[in-house]
């Protein structure tokens, strides 16, 4: 009888063994399930953000963040935009039904908050200064996350990238972009040997002839990358403004202007004064492509404007590129739709 | 008797109706809340249950972005107003304001140099914001007064210099800053606006506004004797240079404070005081609660459209320079801004 009751006992122990072993591996089982369901990002102003596994909806603040989006090919994902996306060609041709989305505000002018969370929006994607870290907590207190992109040069063009795909799910659209990145420095390698004492001088003008950028800028590294050099780049970072005078003593070999300048460059080339300068002596003065949307802004296609530079400025050294084809190939790889399918011409 | 019964009532209205815009606004947004939201976050909140209420998204709306955005905006707007017209008075001259006055450039400045030269800590920021527009009152001040021409438009002249020289730094701060991250931030700091907003602000600048508020109010009747001439004040046994400074110093700190939580906000601290004088007249004993009241309803007014106008921000200087610059034409021409003898 005794025995009977402990054998009976030791049953029940197994039993009751089994079942909390069991209920305790459902517990952690589960505890993991909802641990992969929240994955853990590093943003590029160095903050942790925790995001779940499915972003679906999206909110841009910037005009560079909507087109990353747009190439990793999500843009049905996005809720609300930066203000003026309905005046943006590429997006308009990509994404028409971008013109009705919410605006949230701008990089310039900052964000409105409700308008953000009247969208529910699972990831909002910020423009990289001090006042985004006191918006992203402000977000953070309407359970809102929010990721700080910095795109502001070549390198952390494709780190975003890579941030993006992972967090939007599109690692194999993210391989593909990434393809096209590697493909456009293959094909610029050949500017980069070039020796020191033969390098060109290449001028950025921004807005006018006079205004310009120094070290630390997206443009500066584009003509270092392309083989050139960038006089402006020893003065100081940042933008500047220098003089006609000093435009003429550095005799530059190349001038080129971006898709913003506002001074007409028949008119400029006609001044007697400029008339001493090679780069107006030899025509060698280009905007930056495209009127699709401008090159000279960081975003994935300053990969095409590094291509585009790196042949305006030693096209001895690529005459047996095919440069159109790779513009097409390009844009064929981010969008899916080539360059002049979009509407794009070539110069 | 009856003069000062018909400002009590004035500036019980006015206090009526600014109470009225601040529960209107927060109402208004771009974050749409229903009736039955608002019937839901009443019941939560009587029930006391905080974890029902921080997990309702309308709830958070209100409470973390409305509503210290809303009292920011009527401390900032009071803070203005109140020292415009406490300048005015002390320097007798009805053309100045903190803008007038180079203030708001020289607190604009230390923002500046607080934004690049600490990391960190927003309390060197509004520091810096005090240090530099005391500075720039003193020396606008002083400028006016080694030239011995103690008239109004000297005064307007030597604020036009010292706002000048300030901005003059902050674009040479811009032009040698961080472009990428850096610059941005100043530019759009001083730009002026609420959007940033948080509770954070509203606690720093509250103290400050309060007992700036306090005691230019715990001086009205030194102020009114100021409205006489310096030389009947002295006759009185004021002392004046001493009232001077100290409304001075108090007013500055306001409108340092003000500029630090919501970069310069231009034509408040001008206009504002002649609304209120036109209202309730000279006396500060009623001038200077209604040029508070006034200035948190016109500024609490103007933030409004700009956070509701378009989904995104419109930055609030457009709307007060729009606004205000034809309203003071208006005053000017009409010669309504009277009530300086």
């Amino acid at each position: 009888m005794l025995k009977g009751i402990s054998k009976h006992n030791n049953l029940s122990n197994y039993m009751s063994f089994f079942i909390i072993l069991a209920i305790s591996l459902i517990i952690i089982f589960s505890f993991t399930f909802s641990a992969a369901a929240q994955r853990e990002f590093t943003d590029m102003m160095g903050r942790k953000v925790m995001l779940p596994a499915q972003v679906e909806r999206l909110v841009t603040t910037y005009k560079p963040a909507t087109q990353f989006v747009l190439s990793l090919q999500a843009g049905e994902r996005l809720k609300a935009v930066p203000i003026q996306t309905e005046n943006q060609k590429l997006f308009m041709k990509l994404n028409p039904e971008l013109a009705e989305l919410p605006q949230v505000g701008s990089r310039r002018n900052g964000v409105n908050i409700e308008t953000i969370a009247s969208v529910n929006p699972d990831l909002v994607i910020l423009y990289p200064h001090r006042d985004a870290i006191d918006t992203a907590e402000m977000l953070e207190k309407q359970g809102i996350q929010s990721i700080i992109i910095n795109p502001e040069s070549l390198d952390k063009i494709r780190e975003t990238t890579n941030l993006l795909a992972a967090i939007l799910g599109q690692e194999e659209q993210g391989e593909k972009i990434i393809e096209a990145y590697d493909r456009i420095e293959t094909l610029t390698a050949k500017s980069s040997q070039i020796k020191a004492e033969q390098k060109k001088q290449v001028y950025f003008a921004n807005s006018e002839l006079g205004s310009t950028v120094g070290a630390d800028m997206m443009q500066t590294s584009l003509i270092e990358n392309a083989g050139a050099v960038n006089p402006a780049a020893a003065l100081k970072s940042g933008f500047l403004s220098i003089s006609a005078e000093r435009l003429i003593e550095w005799n530059p070999d190349l001038i080129v202007v971006s898709q913003f300048f506002n001074e007409d460059l028949e008119e400029l080339s006609a001044e007697p004064r400029f008339q001493a300068l090679k780069a107006f002596k030899n025509s060698a003065i280009y905007r930056f492509p495209s009127q699709l949307e401008p090159w000279d802004f960081p975003s994935p296609s300053s990969y095409i404007a590094q291509l585009w530079l790196a042949v305006k400025t030693y096209p001895e050294k690529y005459e047996d590129l095919d440069y159109k084809a790779e513009v097409e190939r390009f844009y064929e790889s981010l969008y899916n739709i080539s360059f002049s399918d979009l509407g794009g011409e070539f110069e | 008797m009856k003069k000062k019964s018909s400002s009590q009532i004035k500036l019980t209205l006015l206090f009526i109706a600014l109470i009225f815009l601040i529960i209107i606004s927060l109402l208004l947004g771009n974050y749409p809340i229903s009736i039955k939201e608002l019937r839901i976050i009443f019941i939560q909140f009587l029930s006391g249950s905080r974890a029902d209420l921080n997990t309702n998204p309308a709830w958070s709306v209100l409470y973390y972005i409305r509503l210290p955005r809303i009292l920011t905006v009527v401390l900032v707007g009071a803070a203005l107003s109140l020292s415009g017209s406490a300048y005015q008075n002390i320097f007798r001259n009805p053309l100045v304001s903190p803008d007038i006055l180079g203030v708001s450039a020289g607190a604009g400045l230390g923002v500046a140099l607080g934004l690049l030269y600490t990391e960190g800590s927003i309390l060197y920021v509004y520091f810096s914001a005090f240090l530099l527009g005391i500075v720039a009152v003193f020396l606008t001040y002083f400028l006016s007064k080694v030239s011995g021409r103690n008239n109004s438009m000297f005064m307007v002249l030597a604020g036009i210099v010292v706002a000048s020289l300030a901005n003059a730094l902050i674009s040479l701060l811009k032009y040698t800053a961080d472009p990428l991250e850096k610059l941005p931030g100043i530019v759009f700091y001083l730009m002026g606006g609420f959007s940033r907003v948080s509770w954070r602000e509203f606690y720093l600048i509250l103290p400050i506004i309060i007992l700036g508020g306090f005691v230019l109010i715990f001086l009205r009747w030194q102020l009114n004797i100021f409205s006489l001439g310096e030389k009947q004040a002295a006759s009185l046994g004021v002392d004046t240079e001493k009232i001077k400074i100290i409304v001075i110093i108090f007013s500055t700190m306001m409108v340092s404070a003000a500029t630090a939580a919501a970069g310069q906000v231009s034509w408040i601290g001008l206009v504002v005081p002649h609304i209120a004088r036109f209202i309730v007249g000279t006396k500060h004993k009623f001038l200077l609660p209604a040029s508070a009241l006034i200035g948190a309803f016109l500024l609490l007014l103007m933030d409004n459209l700009a956070r509701t106008i378009s989904g995104a921000e419109i930055p609030i200087s457009i709307i007060t320079a729009l606004i205000g610059a034809p309203f003071f034409a208006y005053l000017l021409i009409s010669g309504r801004e009277s009530g300086w003898s």
